[in-house]
Protein backbone atom coordinates (compact mmCIF):
# COMPACT_ATOMS: atom_id res chain seq x y z
CA UNK A 1 0.00 0.00 0.00
CA UNK A 2 1.21 3.55 -0.74
CA UNK A 3 1.74 6.15 1.59
CA UNK A 4 -0.94 8.34 -0.11
CA UNK A 5 -3.27 5.27 -0.08
CA UNK A 6 -2.51 4.93 3.75
CA UNK A 7 -3.39 8.52 3.97
CA UNK A 8 -6.29 8.82 2.20
CA UNK A 9 -7.60 5.93 4.33
CA UNK A 10 -6.76 7.96 7.17
CA UNK A 11 -8.63 10.68 6.02
CA UNK A 12 -11.30 9.34 4.81
CA UNK A 13 -12.01 7.46 8.44
CA UNK A 14 -11.27 10.82 10.07
CA UNK A 15 -14.11 11.86 8.61
CA UNK A 16 -16.61 8.92 9.40
CA UNK A 17 -15.92 9.62 12.39
CA UNK A 18 -16.56 13.50 12.12
CA UNK A 19 -19.75 12.88 10.63
CA UNK A 20 -20.53 10.11 13.65
CA UNK A 21 -19.68 12.96 15.96
CA UNK A 22 -22.11 15.45 14.46
CA UNK A 23 -25.38 13.25 14.40
CA UNK A 24 -24.41 12.54 17.86
CA UNK A 25 -24.05 15.99 18.51
CA UNK A 26 -27.20 16.99 16.78
CA UNK A 27 -30.08 16.50 19.12
CA UNK A 28 -30.49 20.02 19.57
CA UNK A 29 -34.21 21.18 20.84
CA UNK A 30 -36.31 23.42 18.34
CA UNK A 31 -36.10 26.67 19.00
CA UNK A 32 -35.08 28.78 21.81
CA UNK A 33 -36.96 27.82 24.64
CA UNK A 34 -37.04 30.36 27.63
CA UNK A 35 -35.89 30.16 30.49
CA UNK A 36 -38.70 29.45 33.61
CA UNK A 37 -38.53 29.16 37.02
CA UNK A 38 -37.67 25.82 38.61
CA UNK A 39 -40.81 24.53 40.01
CA UNK A 40 -39.18 24.31 43.90
CA UNK A 41 -40.72 26.14 46.57
CA UNK A 42 -40.55 30.06 45.63
CA UNK A 43 -39.14 32.23 47.89
CA UNK A 44 -40.75 34.57 50.25
CA UNK A 45 -40.33 38.16 52.20
CA UNK A 46 -42.17 41.18 52.64
CA UNK A 47 -40.97 44.44 50.38
CA UNK A 48 -41.94 47.50 51.94
CA UNK A 49 -42.36 50.52 49.67
CA UNK A 50 -42.70 54.03 51.71
CA UNK A 51 -44.39 56.26 48.80
CA UNK A 52 -47.55 57.98 48.38
CA UNK A 53 -50.50 55.62 48.55
CA UNK A 54 -52.46 58.14 46.49
CA UNK A 55 -54.96 58.80 48.86
CA UNK A 56 -57.70 61.65 48.59
CA UNK A 57 -55.60 64.84 48.58
CA UNK A 58 -52.21 63.04 48.25
CA UNK A 59 -49.90 63.56 45.51
CA UNK A 60 -50.26 60.91 42.74
CA UNK A 61 -48.90 57.15 43.72
CA UNK A 62 -46.71 57.25 40.76
CA UNK A 63 -43.85 55.82 42.63
CA UNK A 64 -46.22 53.27 44.17
CA UNK A 65 -47.42 51.83 41.23
CA UNK A 66 -43.88 51.74 39.35
CA UNK A 67 -42.45 49.79 42.50
CA UNK A 68 -45.53 47.06 42.62
CA UNK A 69 -45.27 46.62 38.71
CA UNK A 70 -41.76 45.97 38.91
CA UNK A 71 -42.27 43.49 41.99
CA UNK A 72 -44.87 42.08 39.99
CA UNK A 73 -42.66 41.63 37.10
CA UNK A 74 -40.03 40.09 39.27
CA UNK A 75 -42.18 37.59 40.81
CA UNK A 76 -43.21 36.54 37.32
CA UNK A 77 -39.55 36.46 36.19
CA UNK A 78 -38.06 34.30 38.84
CA UNK A 79 -40.96 32.44 40.17
CA UNK A 80 -40.55 34.49 43.78
CA UNK A 81 -43.28 35.24 45.95
CA UNK A 82 -42.25 38.57 47.74
CA UNK A 83 -44.96 40.64 48.88
CA UNK A 84 -45.62 44.33 48.86
CA UNK A 85 -46.10 46.11 52.01
CA UNK A 86 -47.78 50.05 51.88
CA UNK A 87 -46.89 52.53 54.11
CA UNK A 88 -48.35 55.34 53.26
CA UNK A 89 -45.64 58.25 53.85
CA UNK A 90 -44.05 60.81 51.16
CA UNK A 91 -42.79 63.82 52.85
CA UNK A 92 -45.09 64.25 55.97
CA UNK A 93 -42.02 64.04 58.72
CA UNK A 94 -44.45 63.69 61.24
CA UNK A 95 -45.47 60.01 60.40
CA UNK A 96 -42.06 58.98 59.07
CA UNK A 97 -40.77 57.98 62.72
CA UNK A 98 -44.45 55.50 63.35
CA UNK A 99 -44.39 53.91 60.25
CA UNK A 100 -40.71 53.11 60.33
CA UNK A 101 -41.53 51.13 63.38
CA UNK A 102 -44.58 49.48 61.99
CA UNK A 103 -42.86 48.19 59.13
CA UNK A 104 -39.64 47.12 61.45
CA UNK A 105 -41.97 45.12 63.88
CA UNK A 106 -43.33 43.27 61.07
CA UNK A 107 -40.61 40.06 61.23
CA UNK A 108 -41.19 39.03 57.46
CA UNK A 109 -39.53 42.41 56.46
CA UNK A 110 -36.74 42.00 54.54
CA UNK A 111 -35.95 45.55 52.96
CA UNK A 112 -37.79 48.62 51.57
CA UNK A 113 -38.01 50.46 48.67
CA UNK A 114 -37.80 54.42 50.21
CA UNK A 115 -38.23 56.61 51.76
CA UNK A 116 -38.84 59.21 48.68
CA UNK A 117 -37.73 62.40 50.60
CA UNK A 118 -35.02 63.26 51.85
CA UNK A 119 -36.14 64.43 55.05
CA UNK A 120 -38.31 61.63 55.57
CA UNK A 121 -34.86 59.46 55.50
CA UNK A 122 -33.30 61.42 57.77
CA UNK A 123 -36.05 60.45 60.30
CA UNK A 124 -37.02 56.76 59.40
CA UNK A 125 -33.39 55.63 58.30
CA UNK A 126 -31.89 55.54 62.03
CA UNK A 127 -34.94 53.33 62.98
CA UNK A 128 -34.43 50.96 59.99
CA UNK A 129 -30.53 50.87 60.54
CA UNK A 130 -31.27 49.86 64.44
CA UNK A 131 -33.40 46.87 62.79
CA UNK A 132 -31.14 45.59 60.02
CA UNK A 133 -33.25 46.93 57.05
CA UNK A 134 -31.79 48.03 54.24
CA UNK A 135 -33.58 50.74 52.31
CA UNK A 136 -33.45 51.96 48.59
CA UNK A 137 -34.49 55.20 47.96
CA UNK A 138 -36.20 56.17 44.56
CA UNK A 139 -35.94 59.92 44.96
CA UNK A 140 -34.12 61.10 48.09
CA UNK A 141 -31.02 63.35 46.49
CA UNK A 142 -29.44 65.01 49.72
CA UNK A 143 -26.03 65.04 49.56
CA UNK A 144 -25.81 64.45 53.50
CA UNK A 145 -27.48 60.94 53.14
CA UNK A 146 -24.46 58.80 52.37
CA UNK A 147 -22.11 60.54 54.55
CA UNK A 148 -21.82 57.66 56.98
CA UNK A 149 -24.53 57.73 59.08
CA UNK A 150 -27.25 56.27 58.17
CA UNK A 151 -25.39 52.61 57.24
CA UNK A 152 -28.06 50.58 55.33
CA UNK A 153 -29.10 53.53 52.88
CA UNK A 154 -28.80 53.29 48.99
CA UNK A 155 -30.25 55.19 46.16
CA UNK A 156 -30.39 54.38 42.53
CA UNK A 157 -30.82 58.59 41.55
CA UNK A 158 -28.08 60.68 41.64
CA UNK A 159 -27.72 63.19 44.58
CA UNK A 160 -28.03 67.49 44.95
CA UNK A 161 -24.29 67.69 44.16
CA UNK A 162 -24.88 66.28 40.96
CA UNK A 163 -28.00 68.34 40.00
CA UNK A 164 -25.93 71.80 41.24
CA UNK A 165 -23.02 70.70 38.91
CA UNK A 166 -26.16 70.06 35.98
CA UNK A 167 -27.80 73.40 36.73
CA UNK A 168 -24.24 75.23 36.68
CA UNK A 169 -23.48 73.30 33.48
CA UNK A 170 -26.93 74.54 31.48
CA UNK A 171 -26.64 78.33 32.94
CA UNK A 172 -22.67 78.20 31.92
CA UNK A 173 -23.06 76.68 28.66
CA UNK A 174 -26.54 77.29 27.35
CA UNK A 175 -27.54 80.83 28.81
CA UNK A 176 -24.98 82.98 28.43
CA UNK A 177 -25.54 84.35 32.03
CA UNK A 178 -24.72 87.95 33.00
CA UNK A 179 -26.16 88.35 36.17
CA UNK A 180 -27.61 84.79 38.21
CA UNK A 181 -30.54 85.53 40.86
CA UNK A 182 -30.50 82.49 42.88
CA UNK A 183 -34.31 82.10 45.10
CA UNK A 184 -34.23 79.17 47.70
CA UNK A 185 -37.46 79.05 50.30
CA UNK A 186 -35.48 78.42 53.07
CA UNK A 187 -36.05 74.40 53.03
CA UNK A 188 -32.59 72.54 53.83
CA UNK A 189 -33.10 70.56 50.04
CA UNK A 190 -33.47 74.20 48.39
CA UNK A 191 -31.16 75.87 50.87
CA UNK A 192 -28.35 73.40 49.86
CA UNK A 193 -28.49 73.56 46.13
CA UNK A 194 -28.41 77.01 46.05
CA UNK A 195 -25.44 76.71 47.96
CA UNK A 196 -23.68 74.66 45.72
CA UNK A 197 -25.01 76.40 42.58
CA UNK A 198 -23.88 80.08 44.22
CA UNK A 199 -20.37 78.98 44.76
CA UNK A 200 -20.01 77.53 41.62
CA UNK A 201 -21.07 80.59 39.93
CA UNK A 202 -18.97 82.29 41.49
CA UNK A 203 -15.93 80.27 41.37
CA UNK A 204 -16.57 80.96 37.51
CA UNK A 205 -16.92 84.77 37.97
CA UNK A 206 -20.34 85.23 37.24
CA UNK A 207 -22.29 87.61 39.46
CA UNK A 208 -24.98 86.17 41.73
CA UNK A 209 -27.53 87.08 43.60
CA UNK A 210 -29.60 85.72 46.97
CA UNK A 211 -33.08 85.97 47.60
CA UNK A 212 -34.79 83.55 49.90
CA UNK A 213 -39.23 82.71 50.21
CA UNK A 214 -41.05 81.34 52.35
CA UNK A 215 -42.68 77.94 51.46
CA UNK A 216 -46.52 78.85 50.10
CA UNK A 217 -46.19 82.42 49.96
CA UNK A 218 -48.36 84.21 47.96
CA UNK A 219 -46.63 87.52 47.46
CA UNK A 220 -43.07 87.53 45.74
CA UNK A 221 -42.39 91.16 45.33
CA UNK A 222 -39.32 91.10 46.53
CA UNK A 223 -37.77 88.67 44.17
CA UNK A 224 -39.29 90.22 41.32
CA UNK A 225 -37.98 93.65 42.34
CA UNK A 226 -34.24 91.95 42.42
CA UNK A 227 -34.50 90.80 39.11
CA UNK A 228 -32.39 93.86 37.73
CA UNK A 229 -31.82 94.80 33.92
CA UNK A 230 -28.57 92.44 33.82
CA UNK A 231 -29.93 89.43 35.94
CA UNK A 232 -30.82 86.93 32.54
CA UNK A 233 -31.08 84.19 34.61
CA UNK A 234 -33.58 82.91 37.73
CA UNK A 235 -32.26 79.67 39.42
CA UNK A 236 -35.26 78.81 42.21
CA UNK A 237 -35.25 75.04 43.03
CA UNK A 238 -37.99 75.59 45.29
CA UNK A 239 -39.84 72.28 47.20
CA UNK A 240 -43.38 73.30 46.31
CA UNK A 241 -43.74 73.50 42.37
CA UNK A 242 -46.96 75.50 42.81
CA UNK A 243 -44.96 77.98 44.56
CA UNK A 244 -41.84 77.88 41.28
CA UNK A 245 -45.45 78.44 39.09
CA UNK A 246 -46.69 81.09 41.35
CA UNK A 247 -43.43 82.78 41.58
CA UNK A 248 -42.76 82.61 37.36
CA UNK A 249 -46.39 84.21 37.36
CA UNK A 250 -45.38 87.57 39.13
CA UNK A 251 -42.18 87.42 37.39
CA UNK A 252 -43.29 87.36 33.72
CA UNK A 253 -46.63 89.55 35.02
CA UNK A 254 -43.80 92.53 35.79
CA UNK A 255 -42.85 92.35 32.14
CA UNK A 256 -39.14 90.51 32.94
CA UNK A 257 -38.54 87.23 31.10
CA UNK A 258 -35.37 85.67 32.48
CA UNK A 259 -34.40 82.49 31.86
CA UNK A 260 -35.84 79.96 35.05
CA UNK A 261 -33.73 76.91 35.82
CA UNK A 262 -36.12 74.65 38.34
CA UNK A 263 -35.21 71.75 40.50
CA UNK A 264 -35.87 68.21 40.25
CA UNK A 265 -38.93 68.75 42.52
CA UNK A 266 -40.51 71.09 40.11
CA UNK A 267 -40.36 68.14 37.15
CA UNK A 268 -43.79 67.40 37.21
CA UNK A 269 -46.34 69.04 34.23
CA UNK A 270 -48.76 69.16 36.52
CA UNK A 271 -47.35 71.51 38.88
CA UNK A 272 -45.33 73.49 37.24
CA UNK A 273 -45.30 73.55 33.12
CA UNK A 274 -43.75 77.20 32.28
CA UNK A 275 -42.66 77.20 28.76
CA UNK A 276 -39.09 77.90 28.15
CA UNK A 277 -38.64 76.86 32.07
CA UNK A 278 -35.47 74.73 32.69
CA UNK A 279 -35.69 71.80 34.92
CA UNK A 280 -33.53 68.85 35.70
CA UNK A 281 -34.57 65.41 36.84
CA UNK A 282 -32.77 62.45 38.43
CA UNK A 283 -34.37 59.85 35.44
CA UNK A 284 -34.20 60.07 31.40
CA UNK A 285 -38.01 60.31 30.00
CA UNK A 286 -38.82 56.22 30.29
CA UNK A 287 -41.56 57.09 27.67
CA UNK A 288 -38.74 57.47 25.19
CA UNK A 289 -36.59 53.64 25.91
CA UNK A 290 -37.88 51.15 24.62
CA UNK A 291 -38.30 49.04 27.84
CA UNK A 292 -39.97 51.68 29.07
CA UNK A 293 -42.15 52.39 26.85
CA UNK A 294 -43.50 48.96 26.05
CA UNK A 295 -44.08 49.08 30.15
CA UNK A 296 -46.55 52.34 30.45
CA UNK A 297 -48.10 51.39 27.66
CA UNK A 298 -49.15 47.80 29.28
CA UNK A 299 -49.67 48.87 32.41
CA UNK A 300 -51.05 52.41 32.34
CA UNK A 301 -54.20 51.58 31.44
CA UNK A 302 -54.26 49.12 34.83
CA UNK A 303 -52.51 51.54 37.17
CA UNK A 304 -53.47 54.64 35.90
CA UNK A 305 -50.31 57.38 36.74
CA UNK A 306 -47.41 55.69 35.87
CA UNK A 307 -45.43 59.42 35.31
CA UNK A 308 -42.21 58.70 33.56
CA UNK A 309 -40.07 60.47 35.87
CA UNK A 310 -41.17 57.83 38.79
CA UNK A 311 -39.44 54.96 36.88
CA UNK A 312 -36.73 54.97 39.21
CA UNK A 313 -39.37 53.30 41.86
CA UNK A 314 -39.22 50.61 39.54
CA UNK A 315 -35.78 50.18 39.76
CA UNK A 316 -35.54 50.67 43.68
CA UNK A 317 -37.62 48.11 43.66
CA UNK A 318 -35.73 45.60 41.34
CA UNK A 319 -32.69 46.08 43.13
CA UNK A 320 -34.60 45.27 46.77
CA UNK A 321 -36.15 42.19 45.04
CA UNK A 322 -32.37 41.22 43.22
CA UNK A 323 -31.09 41.35 46.91
CA UNK A 324 -33.81 39.31 48.58
CA UNK A 325 -33.86 36.60 46.02
CA UNK A 326 -29.72 36.22 45.69
CA UNK A 327 -29.57 35.78 49.39
CA UNK A 328 -32.77 33.42 50.04
CA UNK A 329 -32.60 30.33 52.17
CA UNK A 330 -35.13 27.24 52.29
CA UNK A 331 -37.52 29.61 50.75
CA UNK A 332 -37.23 33.07 52.93
CA UNK A 333 -35.26 35.82 52.36
CA UNK A 334 -33.94 37.57 55.18
CA UNK A 335 -33.31 41.23 55.98
CA UNK A 336 -29.33 40.43 57.14
CA UNK A 337 -29.51 38.72 53.74
CA UNK A 338 -30.69 41.80 51.76
CA UNK A 339 -28.59 44.05 53.41
CA UNK A 340 -25.21 41.78 53.33
CA UNK A 341 -26.44 41.57 49.27
CA UNK A 342 -27.24 45.12 48.70
CA UNK A 343 -23.59 46.31 47.79
CA UNK A 344 -22.58 43.48 45.65
CA UNK A 345 -25.84 43.86 43.70
CA UNK A 346 -25.67 44.83 39.71
CA UNK A 347 -28.19 44.96 37.14
CA UNK A 348 -26.50 45.13 33.68
CA UNK A 349 -29.32 47.04 32.35
CA UNK A 350 -32.68 48.51 33.98
CA UNK A 351 -35.81 50.18 32.42
CA UNK A 352 -33.73 53.71 32.54
CA UNK A 353 -31.75 52.45 29.59
CA UNK A 354 -28.51 52.36 33.03
CA UNK A 355 -26.80 49.44 34.97
CA UNK A 356 -27.21 49.72 38.63
CA UNK A 357 -24.33 48.72 40.92
CA UNK A 358 -23.12 50.93 44.03
CA UNK A 359 -20.10 52.75 44.99
CA UNK A 360 -18.58 52.17 48.41
CA UNK A 361 -21.00 54.81 50.22
CA UNK A 362 -24.47 53.14 48.67
CA UNK A 363 -24.36 55.38 45.97
CA UNK A 364 -25.22 54.56 42.61
CA UNK A 365 -22.28 54.26 40.26
CA UNK A 366 -22.63 56.59 36.84
CA UNK A 367 -25.07 58.26 37.85
CA UNK A 368 -26.13 61.72 37.13
CA UNK A 369 -29.15 64.14 35.95
CA UNK A 370 -30.78 64.93 33.14
CA UNK A 371 -32.07 68.54 32.06
CA UNK A 372 -35.06 68.89 30.03
CA UNK A 373 -36.86 72.30 28.38
CA UNK A 374 -40.28 72.51 28.91
CA UNK A 375 -41.74 73.27 25.03
CA UNK A 376 -45.13 72.14 23.52
CA UNK A 377 -46.45 70.56 26.42
CA UNK A 378 -43.54 68.47 26.86
CA UNK A 379 -40.29 67.99 27.84
CA UNK A 380 -37.44 67.97 25.26
CA UNK A 381 -33.98 66.98 26.47
CA UNK A 382 -31.05 69.36 26.51
CA UNK A 383 -28.11 67.63 25.75
CA UNK B 1 0.79 -1.16 -36.56
CA UNK B 2 0.38 2.55 -34.57
CA UNK B 3 -3.63 2.31 -34.76
CA UNK B 4 -3.50 -1.42 -33.62
CA UNK B 5 -1.27 -0.45 -30.52
CA UNK B 6 -3.91 2.09 -29.48
CA UNK B 7 -7.00 -0.14 -29.55
CA UNK B 8 -4.81 -2.81 -28.00
CA UNK B 9 -4.00 -0.67 -24.62
CA UNK B 10 -7.46 1.64 -24.57
CA UNK B 11 -6.38 2.08 -20.81
CA UNK B 12 -3.77 3.70 -21.31
CA UNK B 13 -5.13 6.21 -23.58
CA UNK B 14 -8.01 6.81 -20.50
CA UNK B 15 -5.11 6.83 -17.70
CA UNK B 16 -5.27 10.51 -15.66
CA UNK B 17 -2.15 12.71 -16.44
CA UNK B 18 -0.29 14.80 -13.80
CA UNK B 19 0.95 13.82 -10.62
CA UNK B 20 1.04 11.14 -8.64
CA UNK B 21 -0.38 12.28 -5.98
CA UNK B 22 -3.75 14.06 -7.98
CA UNK B 23 -5.50 10.72 -7.99
CA UNK B 24 -5.66 10.51 -4.42
CA UNK B 25 -6.17 14.12 -3.52
CA UNK B 26 -8.92 14.13 -5.90
CA UNK B 27 -10.23 11.39 -4.06
CA UNK B 28 -10.22 12.60 -0.87
CA UNK B 29 -11.88 16.18 -2.31
CA UNK B 30 -14.63 14.20 -4.15
CA UNK B 31 -15.46 12.20 -1.07
CA UNK B 32 -15.17 15.47 1.02
CA UNK B 33 -17.33 17.36 -0.96
CA UNK B 34 -19.77 14.49 -0.69
CA UNK B 35 -19.77 14.76 2.97
CA UNK B 36 -20.12 18.11 3.10
CA UNK B 37 -22.79 18.11 0.70
CA UNK B 38 -24.35 15.47 3.03
CA UNK B 39 -24.09 17.17 5.86
CA UNK B 40 -25.61 20.07 4.86
CA UNK B 41 -28.54 18.80 3.60
CA UNK B 42 -29.48 16.90 7.19
CA UNK B 43 -28.66 20.26 8.53
CA UNK B 44 -30.67 21.96 6.66
CA UNK B 45 -33.29 19.61 7.17
CA UNK B 46 -33.01 19.67 10.78
CA UNK B 47 -33.23 23.40 11.51
CA UNK B 48 -36.29 23.61 8.61
CA UNK B 49 -38.06 21.06 10.82
CA UNK B 50 -37.63 23.35 13.81
CA UNK B 51 -38.61 26.00 12.18
CA UNK B 52 -41.83 24.12 11.43
CA UNK B 53 -42.21 22.96 14.97
CA UNK B 54 -41.59 26.65 16.13
CA UNK B 55 -44.17 28.10 14.25
CA UNK B 56 -46.38 25.48 15.37
CA UNK B 57 -45.58 26.63 19.37
CA UNK B 58 -45.51 30.38 18.56
CA UNK B 59 -49.11 30.25 17.19
CA UNK B 60 -50.30 28.61 19.94
CA UNK B 61 -48.60 30.71 22.53
CA UNK B 62 -50.41 33.64 20.68
CA UNK B 63 -53.44 32.11 21.36
CA UNK B 64 -52.58 31.30 24.27
CA UNK B 65 -51.57 35.54 25.48
CA UNK B 66 -54.70 36.36 23.63
CA UNK B 67 -56.64 34.53 25.45
CA UNK B 68 -55.17 35.44 28.91
CA UNK B 69 -54.97 38.57 27.86
CA UNK B 70 -58.77 38.91 27.40
CA UNK B 71 -59.11 37.09 30.71
CA UNK B 72 -57.24 39.70 32.29
CA UNK B 73 -59.11 42.47 30.84
CA UNK B 74 -62.32 41.29 32.18
CA UNK B 75 -61.35 40.58 35.09
CA UNK B 76 -60.64 44.18 35.43
CA UNK B 77 -63.72 45.51 34.24
CA UNK B 78 -65.68 42.94 36.21
CA UNK B 79 -64.31 43.92 39.46
CA UNK B 80 -64.58 47.50 39.38
CA UNK B 81 -67.96 47.27 37.82
CA UNK B 82 -69.08 44.64 40.90
CA UNK B 83 -67.29 47.22 43.39
CA UNK B 84 -69.36 50.34 42.06
CA UNK B 85 -72.67 47.88 42.74
CA UNK B 86 -71.80 46.63 45.92
CA UNK B 87 -70.97 50.15 46.99
CA UNK B 88 -73.89 51.42 45.77
CA UNK B 89 -76.31 48.82 47.41
CA UNK B 90 -74.19 49.48 50.58
CA UNK B 91 -74.37 53.05 50.08
CA UNK B 92 -78.56 52.42 49.81
CA UNK B 93 -78.32 49.96 52.80
CA UNK B 94 -79.88 47.40 50.83
CA UNK B 95 -78.54 44.64 52.79
CA UNK B 96 -80.18 42.12 50.03
CA UNK B 97 -78.73 43.32 47.24
CA UNK B 98 -75.46 44.14 48.86
CA UNK B 99 -75.11 40.43 49.88
CA UNK B 100 -75.79 39.11 46.68
CA UNK B 101 -73.17 41.54 44.48
CA UNK B 102 -70.92 40.34 47.30
CA UNK B 103 -71.73 36.55 46.48
CA UNK B 104 -71.03 37.61 42.69
CA UNK B 105 -67.29 38.97 43.63
CA UNK B 106 -64.59 35.99 43.26
CA UNK B 107 -62.47 35.31 46.75
CA UNK B 108 -59.49 37.80 45.31
CA UNK B 109 -61.21 40.62 44.30
CA UNK B 110 -63.28 40.17 47.34
CA UNK B 111 -59.75 39.92 49.55
CA UNK B 112 -58.48 43.39 47.48
CA UNK B 113 -61.85 44.65 48.82
CA UNK B 114 -61.69 43.72 52.51
CA UNK B 115 -57.89 44.69 52.83
CA UNK B 116 -59.11 48.30 50.97
CA UNK B 117 -61.49 48.48 53.69
CA UNK B 118 -59.58 47.73 57.10
CA UNK B 119 -57.47 51.21 55.89
CA UNK B 120 -58.20 54.40 57.72
CA UNK B 121 -60.55 55.63 55.52
CA UNK B 122 -58.37 59.43 55.23
CA UNK B 123 -55.54 57.86 54.17
CA UNK B 124 -56.12 54.44 51.91
CA UNK B 125 -56.20 54.86 48.30
CA UNK B 126 -59.05 56.11 46.20
CA UNK B 127 -59.77 52.03 45.34
CA UNK B 128 -58.87 48.79 46.25
CA UNK B 129 -57.67 48.52 43.13
CA UNK B 130 -54.69 50.34 43.58
CA UNK B 131 -50.92 49.56 43.43
CA UNK B 132 -50.34 49.95 47.13
CA UNK B 133 -53.15 46.79 47.82
CA UNK B 134 -51.40 43.39 48.22
CA UNK B 135 -54.29 41.68 47.95
CA UNK B 136 -55.44 42.61 44.66
CA UNK B 137 -53.84 40.38 41.89
CA UNK B 138 -55.20 40.91 38.74
CA UNK B 139 -51.98 42.87 37.68
CA UNK B 140 -50.20 39.52 37.91
CA UNK B 141 -52.82 38.43 35.14
CA UNK B 142 -51.50 41.43 32.72
CA UNK B 143 -47.75 40.20 32.75
CA UNK B 144 -48.68 36.76 32.73
CA UNK B 145 -50.70 37.72 29.67
CA UNK B 146 -47.43 39.99 28.21
CA UNK B 147 -45.12 37.20 29.24
CA UNK B 148 -47.44 34.67 27.11
CA UNK B 149 -47.32 37.09 24.72
CA UNK B 150 -43.28 37.03 25.05
CA UNK B 151 -42.85 33.63 24.72
CA UNK B 152 -44.73 33.32 21.39
CA UNK B 153 -42.56 36.36 20.11
CA UNK B 154 -39.72 34.38 20.74
CA UNK B 155 -40.69 30.99 19.33
CA UNK B 156 -41.51 33.03 15.84
CA UNK B 157 -37.82 34.93 16.42
CA UNK B 158 -36.51 31.40 16.56
CA UNK B 159 -38.37 30.18 13.58
CA UNK B 160 -37.51 32.93 11.31
CA UNK B 161 -33.51 31.95 12.58
CA UNK B 162 -34.13 28.45 11.51
CA UNK B 163 -35.48 28.83 8.73
CA UNK B 164 -32.85 31.65 7.20
CA UNK B 165 -30.10 29.18 8.66
CA UNK B 166 -31.98 26.67 6.63
CA UNK B 167 -32.09 28.18 3.55
CA UNK B 168 -28.42 29.52 3.74
CA UNK B 169 -27.80 26.34 4.50
CA UNK B 170 -29.37 24.65 1.10
CA UNK B 171 -27.14 27.91 -0.73
CA UNK B 172 -23.91 25.86 0.39
CA UNK B 173 -25.14 22.67 -1.00
CA UNK B 174 -25.71 23.81 -3.89
CA UNK B 175 -22.45 25.93 -4.06
CA UNK B 176 -20.75 22.12 -2.92
CA UNK B 177 -22.28 21.35 -6.19
CA UNK B 178 -19.27 23.35 -8.48
CA UNK B 179 -16.50 21.85 -6.22
CA UNK B 180 -17.64 17.96 -7.34
CA UNK B 181 -18.10 19.37 -11.18
CA UNK B 182 -14.45 20.84 -11.07
CA UNK B 183 -13.30 18.11 -8.91
CA UNK B 184 -14.33 15.35 -11.23
CA UNK B 185 -13.41 17.61 -14.53
CA UNK B 186 -9.54 18.11 -13.30
CA UNK B 187 -9.11 14.08 -13.64
CA UNK B 188 -10.04 14.64 -17.39
CA UNK B 189 -7.66 17.23 -18.56
CA UNK B 190 -4.07 17.16 -19.89
CA UNK B 191 -2.83 20.52 -18.68
CA UNK B 192 -1.31 20.44 -15.56
CA UNK B 193 -1.89 24.28 -15.06
CA UNK B 194 -5.56 23.71 -15.81
CA UNK B 195 -5.47 20.87 -13.49
CA UNK B 196 -4.50 23.03 -10.59
CA UNK B 197 -6.52 25.51 -11.32
CA UNK B 198 -9.87 23.37 -10.92
CA UNK B 199 -8.38 21.65 -8.23
CA UNK B 200 -7.76 25.08 -6.52
CA UNK B 201 -11.45 26.48 -6.81
CA UNK B 202 -12.55 22.95 -5.58
CA UNK B 203 -10.60 23.33 -2.13
CA UNK B 204 -11.99 26.60 -1.98
CA UNK B 205 -15.41 25.91 -2.85
CA UNK B 206 -14.94 22.92 -0.70
CA UNK B 207 -13.44 25.26 2.33
CA UNK B 208 -16.05 28.26 1.96
CA UNK B 209 -19.06 25.36 2.23
CA UNK B 210 -17.46 24.10 5.38
CA UNK B 211 -16.82 27.28 7.58
CA UNK B 212 -20.73 27.76 6.29
CA UNK B 213 -21.92 24.48 7.48
CA UNK B 214 -19.84 24.89 10.77
CA UNK B 215 -21.13 28.52 11.12
CA UNK B 216 -25.03 27.75 10.57
CA UNK B 217 -24.61 24.29 12.37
Amino acid sequence: MTPYRVLALAVSGSMFGVALLASCASGGSAGNSTTKPPDATPCTGTIAVMASEGAAGAPQPAQMNWARVALDSFNARNGSAFTIEPSNVYDQTSLAEAEARRLVADPALVGVVGPVSSSVTEIAGPIFDAAGVAYVSPSATADSLTDGHLKLFFRVVANNDKQGAAIVHLVTTTLAPKTVLVVDDREVYSTNLDQIVARSLTRDHIKVDRESVSVGARDYSNVVANIGPATNVVVMPLVNPNDAQHLVDQIHAAGKYPAIVGGDDMFSLNDFNEPGAYVPTYAPDVSKTPDGAATLKLYSEIFGDLAPFAATAYVAMQTVATAALDSCANGQATRAGVAKDLPHVTLASTLLGSPVAFDTHHELIGSRYWMYRIEGGGYELVP
Amino acid sequence: MASHTHHAHPAHDAHMTGPVWLPVVLALLLGAAALVAGLTTWRAATHSAHAQKAFTLSTQATNNANSLQQDASQAVNSERELFIAYEDAVAQHDKVLSDEVRGLIDPSTLRAITWWLAQPSGARPASPFAAANPQWTTPRRIIDARSALNDSTDLLTSADNQIHRSHELELFDAILAIALLTGGLTATLQSRPAQMILLGVSVAVLGVATIGLVVLW
